[in-house]
């Protein structure tokens, strides 16, 4: 870990202690996303214990906060928990729900902020470690914060995905090779030096009895599938299924769900995180059937902790899902764990692993430096189509951007080819993410069959790096892409 | 992190490549054998100095070269080495390390992640086989590229080459890994004759040993007999007679090893500098196969390898079906050596005692023993027939005391010239 990170690190230690310590909260709301990769930066990798920490129990994610209920919030402090406060309009909008909607009065509120910006318009900010902010400099802390996330493990993932922890006792190749039997394996290095596989669409093993379990008219067409292998220390890495299928926009019968999913089914936009819960998990079993042999031979060692554990890998979905069931849902990771690690797979029921390497100098990470910022163009695109509403570019509107389903494939290797590219446009994709340019939500879309969908969509993070971004994804084209300008005969 | 070590992760990274590539157009391929990991390195090591730009990428203060030697002389060819190592567990300094042995040294000290080739064991027909499967992917690459070795061009061109070098099989990639110009050929045949000259000498002794009664152990003498087979059939090999057998030659390996790669960086969908930059590296480093194998300094060993090839044949064949050999090694490891090309070896060698160096034509293929008429000299006369051996007519004194005689006219007469010219020309 280098010097700046180190000292990163210790300073939003000290932030968040402080900030606990002082405010004693009975609550604390993290302004996704930064917010909660804050305190989990803080619980997942601090060896001390905190004092005003009692648990996952007491956080709500700010996404989360309309759907928390009435009941919660009522009693003791809440503390309001960001990265940084550029323009405030995030924070401003928490605050106003809190005070306007549930009637919680300020002295019940404490905002604790680790950067806040010279021109920010939100400025009641009760703990702060870095003040008045240049733009300059505002710009460089966040870098440095980004940094020491992606140092500690991609900590800017969602909040909503489960990950199991993997111990390797063996060549780190052989373990990537193992899981790549479930598709196209896309490995890349993050800015902070860790390294990172992607497995783009990885197979679903008993799909047939998997479908079965989705809410009728959902739809697994161009969803966001994949495998997320991210390394946390030198030998131990973790596994996080992320499975988006898209659910009708409308009322969902969600009873075929496991129990701790189903009764919390609500507005379409909450069932589609528990349909996509609930499909990730089901990749657990693709991904533990793929590393079966390596678990047999001891190469490699698993557990799933669960509540009370120091890296316990359920808890912090409380945040997103106040009433869930954390000991329930630990259960069933559990089981799905180990129906993969004692599933048999059929002859070519898994893949020869192909694995693309797209550390810097290979070909690979070429093209996943023009996929990214073709991916940004995209979506800066759609946020100009709609300026009102920056809906973000889903996948399906993302490959589109490729240009790869125009014409149909000549052979066997175009076809691979293609799919070699869906695969880094995904960890591409996934590099954004951990890079803070954009960040994920869910949208209603209209689909060709005339239904309207709920959709996993990507958009710009932030508010100070996303007018950067914009900007130069706006102008950025590719150096093979046509000219866009066309001059005509009459001038 | 030293040089060794930096040099043993580029080398890791290739390797790997070649591999995926093997992998992938083969099905299952678990790893590479040791011979083919150690050719492709040095073939990596030949291309690597010849790259273009050398001398900016040098101010740059990148990996121009490895530090290793070349022409570490060894069995199969010229390995690549690393100076100034010691043995490990001992102080005992040597002068050379072939870089594979180092490698392993590494993976031994090193944390998993760290690891740069993983040892596969096999179960084959011909009996326990080792390969090697290289752990060494891109990320690996990233301290060398941080402390500026390397640079991105660098590492693309690794993955290229490692790519195109997976079109090869494993007798092209030794083939091509191992010759390079017509002195270091024929400087790696002579180092095979005279490891042959050795292993005859200690072969003799022992059958002389085991004839007198002070000799029982018959794996000793099995393993004398056949480490003079293999090294024979190894300068056969490298010296390219013309037609070759099943055993196959180096020169057919080297001209499809050229072929090919030429082939696949020219149908790549690589860009074109990189395209040129390999195939000038190609150029500059490897001379055609017709440069080398028509090159005197090689022709002129042929007869040398061929007549040893096929003393060798005779006289570790006709031991091996004997009653008293049947429980050792030999019989596992000549194999593939049937009778009839034991009867044929015999029928050569009673040709080849009577060819004097000075009568041995200028480019000898083994169609010009046939050719030529002799009257039978003595020692030729006096060579037992295997048949005689294996049907009890002739007794192991018998067949021992001429074969000597005939092992060591071919030393004196073919083979030590040589290798005194080499220290010659070498002086």
């Amino acid at each position: 870990m280098n010097l700046a990170t180190t000292r990163m690190q210790s300073q939003v230690e000290e932030f968040l202690r402080l900030a606990l310590a002082r405010s004693t909260p009975r609550w604390i709301v993290t302004v996704e996303r930064k917010g909660t990769a804050l305190l989990r930066s803080l619980v997942e990798n601090s060896k001390r214990p905190a004092t005003g920490w009692t648990g996952w129990n007491q956080v709500l994610s700010s996404e989360a906060l309309e759907r928390a209920p009435v009941h919660d919030l009522q009693t003791g402090v809440i503390l309001l928990l960001d990265d940084g406060i550029c323009g405030g309009h995030r924070m401003r909008k928490l605050y106003d729900f809190l005070t306007d909607q549930r009637g919680v009065p300020r002295e019940r509120i404490r905002i604790a902020c680790f950067t806040t910006h010279e021109n920010a318009s939100f400025g009641d900010v009760d703990h702060r470690w870095f003040g008045q902010m240049t733009s300059k400099r505002y710009r460089e802390v966040r870098e440095d914060v980004i940094s020491y996330f992606q140092r500690n493990g991609s900590l800017l993932l969602d909040t909503e995905h489960i990950e199991v922890p993997i111990r390797l006792k063996c060549p780190r190749l052989e373990f990537f090779d193992a899981l790549c039997q479930a598709g196209i394996g896309v490995e890349h290095v993050s800015a902070a030096g860790k390294i990172n596989l992607t497995i783009h669409n990885p197979i679903i093993l008993e799909e047939s009895k998997y479908l079965e379990s989705l809410p009728p008219g959902t739809t697994i067409k161009n969803a966001i599938r994949k495998l997320r292998v991210v390394q946390r220390t030198e030998n131990e890495f973790v596994i996080i299924p992320i499975f988006y299928p898209s659910i009708p926009a409308s009322e969902n019968r969600l009873d075929t769900l496991p129990p701790c999913l189903s009764p919390l089914a609500s507005d379409p936009e909450m069932d589609f995180h528990l349909v996509g819960i609930f499909s990730a998990l089901h990749l657990f079993k693709t991904a533990f059937a793929c590393l079966r042999e390596l678990i047999q031979e001891n190469k490699l060692v698993v557990r799933v902790p669960g509540p009370g554990d120091p890296d316990d890998c359920v808890s912090h979905m409380r945040a997103l899902f106040p009433q869930i069931d954390v000991e329930e849902l630990h259960r069933l990771v559990e089981r799905l764990v180990e129906s993969g690690r004692n599933y048999r797979a059929r002859r070519g029921e898994l893949n020869p692993p192909l694995r693309v390497e797209g550390a810097q100098g290979t070909k690979g990470a070429e093209a996943l430096r023009k996929l990214q910022w073709l991916a940004l163009k995209a979506v800066a695109h759609y946020a100009v189509m709609s300026p009102a509403e920056p809906r973000g570019a889903s996948m399906a509107e993302l490959v589109r951007e490729l240009g790869s389903r125009v014409s149909a494939p000549k052979c066997k290797a175009e076809i691979e080819e293609r799919l070699v590219q869906e695969a880094l446009l995904s960890a591409a994709l996934d590099k954004a993410v951990d890079e803070a340019d954009l960040v994920a939500d869910v949208k209603a879309m209209t689909f060709v069959d005339g239904v309207k969908r709920m959709v996993r969509v990507f958009r710009f993070d932030g508010e100070l790096t996303t007018s950067d971004v914009v900007r130069v994804a706006s102008v950025w084209r590719s150096p093979n892409a046509p000219p866009e300008e066309v001059r005509t005969s009459d001038g | 992190m030293s040089r060794c070590h930096a040099a043993a992760i580029v080398f890791g990274f290739f390797l790997r490549k070649r591999y995926e590539v093997l992998r992938k157009r083969e099905g299952v391929c678990e790893g590479l054998t040791k011979f083919d990991a150690d050719k492709s390195m040095r073939l990596l090591d030949k291309l690597w100095e010849h790259r273009r730009n050398k001398a900016p990428r040098e101010r740059q203060g990148r990996m121009v070269d490895f530090p290793v030697n070349r022409d570490f002389n060894d069995k199969h060819g010229h390995r690549i080495a690393y100076a100034a190592a010691s043995e490990p567990g001992t102080a005992r300094p040597v002068l050379f390390r072939p870089v594979l042995q180092v490698m392993q040294c590494f993976d031994e000290h090193s944390t998993l992640s760290g690891r740069l080739l993983t040892q596969v064991d096999q179960e084959t027909l011909w009996g326990h086989v080792s390969v090697l499967r290289p752990e060494v992917s891109a990320a690996a690459l990233m301290p060398l590229l941080e402390c500026r070795a390397l640079d991105n061009s660098d590492v693309f061109f690794l993955e290229n080459l490692g790519e195109v070098c997976g079109e090869l099989d494993d007798r092209e990639v030794i083939a091509i890994g191992r010759h390079e110009n017509a002195h270091a050929t024929a400087e790696s045949i002579l180092w095979e004759l005279r490891r042959w000259t050795e292993w005859a000498i200690d072969a003799f002794q022992a059958l002389d040993g085991f004839i007198t009664g002070s000799q029982t152990n018959t794996n000793f003498i099995a393993e004398a007999l056949w480490q003079c087979w293999s090294f024979a059939l190894e300068a056969k090999k490298k010296a390219a007679l013309v037609p070759d057998d099943v055993y196959g030659s180096d020169r057919r390996f080297y001209d499809s090893a050229e072929e090919k790669l030429c082939r696949a960086v020219t149908v790549s969908g690589m860009d074109a500098q990189t395209k040129e930059e390999i195939l000038h590296s190609l150029k500059s480093a490897q001379r055609p196969g017709c440069d080398i194998w028509g090159d005197p300094r090689v022709t002129t060993l042929r007869f040398a390898a061929f007549s040893c090839w096929a003393f060798s044949s005779y006289m570790a064949g006709a031991i091996r079906d004997m009653t008293s050999f049947t429980e050792t090694l030999l019989v596992r490891r000549l194999a593939s050596l049937s009778k009839e090309e034991v009867r044929d070896a015999f029928r050569t060698v009673q040709r080849c005692v009577q060819v004097a160096r000075c009568q041995r034509p200028a480019d000898f293929s083994p169609q010009w023993l046939t050719t030529q008429s002799f009257v039978p000299c003595e020692l030729a006369t006096r060579l037992v027939r295997p048949d005689a051996l294996w049907d009890g007519s002739s007794n192991l004194s018998e067949f021992v005391a001429p074969c000597k005689e005939a092992g060591t006219w071919l030393m004196n007469e073919h083979v030590e010239p040589e290798i005194q010219k080499l220290r010659v020309q070498e002086a």
